[in-house]
């Protein structure tokens, strides 16, 4: 039985069965050749006017609404009895998804993102919401703009400062236009502001000492690790809007497969074309230019 | 079969519920998510400001377009996609993932995407024209959707009329836009934004603009479509209104090289003459252009500026017709025009309604604005397959294969801001402090001013200067006293990206006969080149390996500045300056893709390119 509760098929009906007499209940008297206009449908089109136009309706802009909402009733239930609804791609097209987003609000009601779920989540995904690595450093930048060969003009300003104080070496780099001195940054930033390998290569560099010469998107550097945090788990509580936001997107691919797949099981699919291979060379695609 | 009839029959219910019940009781209701501030991390502020890459021009498969053409992705992914994670590509091609995340992204799917399902039947309406597919095909019909017409033609007679059922059809997902969007804004790491695209192609001559609000606030609870209209005129008066409801929202118009004269034209859309009262509204209401996107640049055409030897870069010389139409006219379709234009107006007291900032952007239909040159994976879903996108999509006309080559990789908006939050990334688009690029992370800054000393941009705090003592781009000069104007430039290459080539300053002006004028100044270059006496400069070189599809950075600069003033400047006469930055040259998109199918690049489409960034402008007005 708790399997069956689990089942997004199943509340697919339950949910259904439910919508069917609320359904029932708000109705209104409009039968198959009656169309019935009453008080809340002109409000709601006095409002609707109102949100476009900023002001209510005249009489007459009214009475135009009316007819509107009259024809266009009309002539959209003469199309259903004619079936033009049928066959009809962006018809199709657009049930479908709708019925994909339904899917996507069940895994809500199958999978509730309540605290004992998004705990058991995070339990079992602990790696995907480890931290990056967070430094605090200082850097100075030789360029190639500025040195033939940036990398020898780095070892030899190490050679000679090295035991110099963290904030006298400044002077001895490039103006950049790059912050001497990084404080509390993780690798993800790193990377984007220095490129994917300087933030690789400060992951086993000595702390607590001028060393390099590492090399960055820009150039060559020296560099002075004051504190370097490894990667860790962070608790929950820390995380808890993230894991949410993932552990619903997970559930929401979870839930639309287990539907799509148990709404497939009841069909029985047969292709009876023998001209598949023509098709995937002849076949007209569509494209447009919007 | 009953399962699937009451399967039906149910979703049906659910959704007509929907309908009766939200929108009669909460209709005039703004969507209003507070702005959520559960971040105790410290978001880095910097006064001098840092340069935030990022897209507000991204489709996903919940545009219309972007499902029919084989997008598989949502708004979910788009965002998780900016942020570095691989999504779905679809498309027959594998993953998409960014090699380098963005620091911003705003989903701006079609609003017409929620109106279509009423528009379709409209013969009028530009959606009678996409290929909607009505195969009839009169055997197999379904039987779950006889069933699906027989519940819903009882059913629907509660609706209180099927405009109002597509309203609130574009109501939810509108709010579940801004939801997803919440989901992923995290202050002082990434930034998201609502935004959505007007799509109005008057006889598919493109004015699209992209809709994007500075924060979920008073947001209106409807998008603004074509069908409400087509005139950008009625655009600005719902931002407008929203603005009056305390929404923050701005409008950035894309593609004039699809316009065929129109998005730059000298009247409005009733052809009257431009007033200043449009040119303040349209001014007030769309601050920013972008200059470059996948279905081209839009800067200038080298029919206009047969002088601008760079002019030939990433054209897409079409209109948005799907049988390929050329467009006609050069003149109201380049930004460049515009803004000679713009002074022409202002000085005739008509203000300058092209005053636009800059940026580069996507139009991706597939979620990832694939900007990267070596990892573009096309516009639409269908592209997502390196043979698609340059040996053609199966059964296309060859005119339509041959608009998918010339597509660009798109590009990018940098904007110079305190931190990375939408209140101040917003604000640094209202202010025009931006600039484009064709995709790469080079970052460009620009100021104007009368006071600079020539080597400010050695001394160490000259940041601090340049903003203390002139203005930065997208700003007004301050009227001369009879100096000369000195700009400082400054630009450094992205940090895994190529060398740069050279900095420009695009000079335009009005004489004292009311004619315009441009000329390019080639102000910074690499490997110690200098201009020669007609202003000319040389080559950078090429290292392209077109058969590897490789390059090296042995030529180019790391970084390139420099204080200019202009050596012409006429304290009588309009003008303005804007700044182009220049790449070594480096291998096309189509270049990468011939060599991963092990195939010569094709020689229509050029095998290298020079990528670049376009500053917005500084002004002179001499009023």
């Amino acid at each position: 039985m708790k399997q069956l509760l689990k089942e997004p098929l199943i509340h697919f009906f339950l949910l259904g069965a439910l919508l069917f007499v609320l359904y029932s209940q708000v109705n209104k008297s409009d039968t198959e050749q009656d169309i019935v206009i009453d008080n809340a449908d002109v409000e709601h089109m006095a409002e609707l006017w109102r949100m476009q136009w900023q002001r209510p309706p005249t009489t007459e802009e009214l009475q135009g609404l009316i007819d509107k909402y009259v024809n266009q009733e009309v002539l959209y239930r003469e199309a259903l009895r004619m079936n033009l609804d049928h066959n009809d791609e962006i018809v199709k097209r657009r049930l479908a998804q709708k019925m994909e987003f339904l899917g996507q609000d069940l895994s809500g009601l199958v999978s509730p993102a309540s605290e004992k779920n998004l705990k058991a989540y995070f339990e079992a995904h602990q790696k995907d919401f480890e931290t990056p690595y967070l430094y605090s450093f200082y850097h100075v930048i030789f360029t190639p703009d500025n040195h033939t060969n940036p990398s020898e003009k780095a070892k030899t300003v190490l050679r000679e400062f090295k035991e110099t104080s963290p904030l006298k070496m400044k002077t001895y780099g490039d103006n950049f236009p790059l912050d001497f001195e990084i404080s509390d940054t993780d690798a993800f930033f790193l990377k984007r502001e220095f490129g994917e390998q300087f933030s690789k290569q400060l992951e086993t560099l000595p702390t607590g000492q001028w060393t390099g010469p590492i090399v960055s998107g820009y150039g060559v550097h020296l560099v002075y690790i004051e504190s370097r945090t490894p990667p860790s788990i962070p608790n929950f509580i820390d995380v808890k809007d993230e894991v949410q936001r993932e552990y619903e997107y997970q559930m929401e691919q979870e839930s639309q497969e287990a539907i799509l797949k148990a709404l497939r099981d009841n069909y029985k699919v047969r292709i009876t074309a023998d001209n598949l291979e023509k098709a995937t060379t002849d076949e007209l695609a569509q494209n447009q230019q919007p | 079969m009953k399962k699937s009839i009451f399967i039906s029959a149910s979703f049906i219910i659910m959704f007509l519920i929907g309908c009766k019940n939200d929108p009669k009781t909460n209709v005039s209701e703004s969507v209003s998510h507070a702005e959520e501030s559960t971040t105790e991390s410290k978001v880095k502020v910097n006064p001098n400001k840092d340069a935030y890459f990022g897209n507000l021009h991204v489709h996903t498969s919940w545009s219309f377009d972007g499902y029919t053409n084989g997008s598989v992705t949502t708004p979910d992914d788009a965002y998780r996609w900016a942020k570095g994670e691989a999504i779905p590509g679809g498309g027959g091609g594998g993953d998409l993932q960014i090699k380098v995340p963005l620091d911003w992204y705003a989903v701006s799917d079609h609003a017409e995407y929620m109106g279509v399902f009423k528009k379709m039947e409209d013969p009028e309406s530009p959606f009678s024209k996409l290929p909607i597919a009505k195969r009839i095909t009169s055997d197999d019909v379904s039987v779950s959707f006889a069933a699906f017409a027989e519940v819903l033609d009882g059913m629907n007679k509660g609706v209180p009329q099927d405009e109002l059922t597509d309203s609130n059809l574009a109501k939810s997902l509108w709010k579940e836009i801004i939801a997803i969007g919440d989901k992923h804004n995290e202050p002082g790491k990434f930034t998201t934004f609502s935004a959505f695209e007007w799509t109005s192609a008057p006889n598919n001559r493109n004015l699209h603009r992209v809709v994007l609000f500075g924060n979920n606030s008073n947001i209106p609870s409807l998008p603004y479509s074509v069908f409400d209209s087509a005139k950008p005129e009625d655009l600005w008066v719902y931002m407008e209104n929203a603005r009056t409801k305390g929404a923050t929202l701005l409008a950035v118009p894309h593609n004039g090289n699809a316009s065929d004269g129109m998005m730059f034209e000298l009247v409005d859309s009733e052809d009257n003459a431009i007033t200043k009262a449009y040119s303040e509204t349209r001014m007030r209401n769309e601050p920013l252009y972008e200059i470059t996107q996948i279905k081209g640049t839009s800067e200038v055409h080298p029919d206009l500026s047969p002088n601008d030897e760079f002019a030939n870069f990433e054209l897409w010389d079409y209109t948005l017709s799907a049988i390929t139409e050329r467009p006609k006219n050069r003149k109201g379709s380049y930004l460049r025009e515009a803004y000679k234009d713009g002074l022409k107006l202002d000085s005739e007291g008509a203000g300058n309604p092209f005053k636009y900032g800059i940026i580069g952007d996507s139009d991706t239909h597939n979620s990832a604005s694939s900007i990267e040159e070596d990892n573009y994976t096309g516009k639409f879903g269908m592209e997502n397959n390196p043979e698609h996108r340059l040996e053609g999509i199966p059964g296309n006309k060859e005119a339509s294969n041959q608009q998918i080559r010339e597509f660009s990789s798109g590009g990018l908006a940098g904007v110079w801001a305190e931190s990375n939050t939408r209140e101040s990334i917003f604000e640094a688009l209202k202010r025009k402090e931006t600039f484009g690029t064709s995709g790469p992370r080079m970052k460009v800054r620009f100021f104007g001013g009368y006071n600079y000393s020539e080597d400010l941009v050695s001394q160490t705090n000259w940041l601090n200067t340049a903003y203390e003592s002139g203005v930065p781009m997208g700003s007004n000069l301050q009227s001369s006293t009879g100096k000369s104007p000195t700009f400082v430039i400054h630009a450094v290459k992205e940090a895994d990206g190529a060398n740069l080539d050279r900095i420009q300053v695009i000079k335009g002006w009005l004489d004292a006969n009311g004619k315009t004028h441009e000329k390019i100044y080639n102000v910074a270059m690499s490997d110690g080149r200098t201009a020669e006496s007609n202003g000319n400069v040389s080559d950078v070189g090429n290292t392209v390996d077109i058969k590897n599809a490789s390059y090296t950075n042995d030529i180019g600069a790391t970084e390139l500045k420099t204080v200019w003033t202009d050596p012409d400047f006429n304290a009588q006469q309009y003008a303005f300056y804007y700044v182009r930055v220049l790449e070594i040259p480096t291998p096309r998109w189509s270049t990468y893709d011939a060599k991963t199918l092990g195939i010569e690049p094709r020689k229509d489409l050029p095998a290298t390119i020079q990528e670049r960034a376009w500053s917005s402008p500084i002004w002179y007005n001499p009023n």
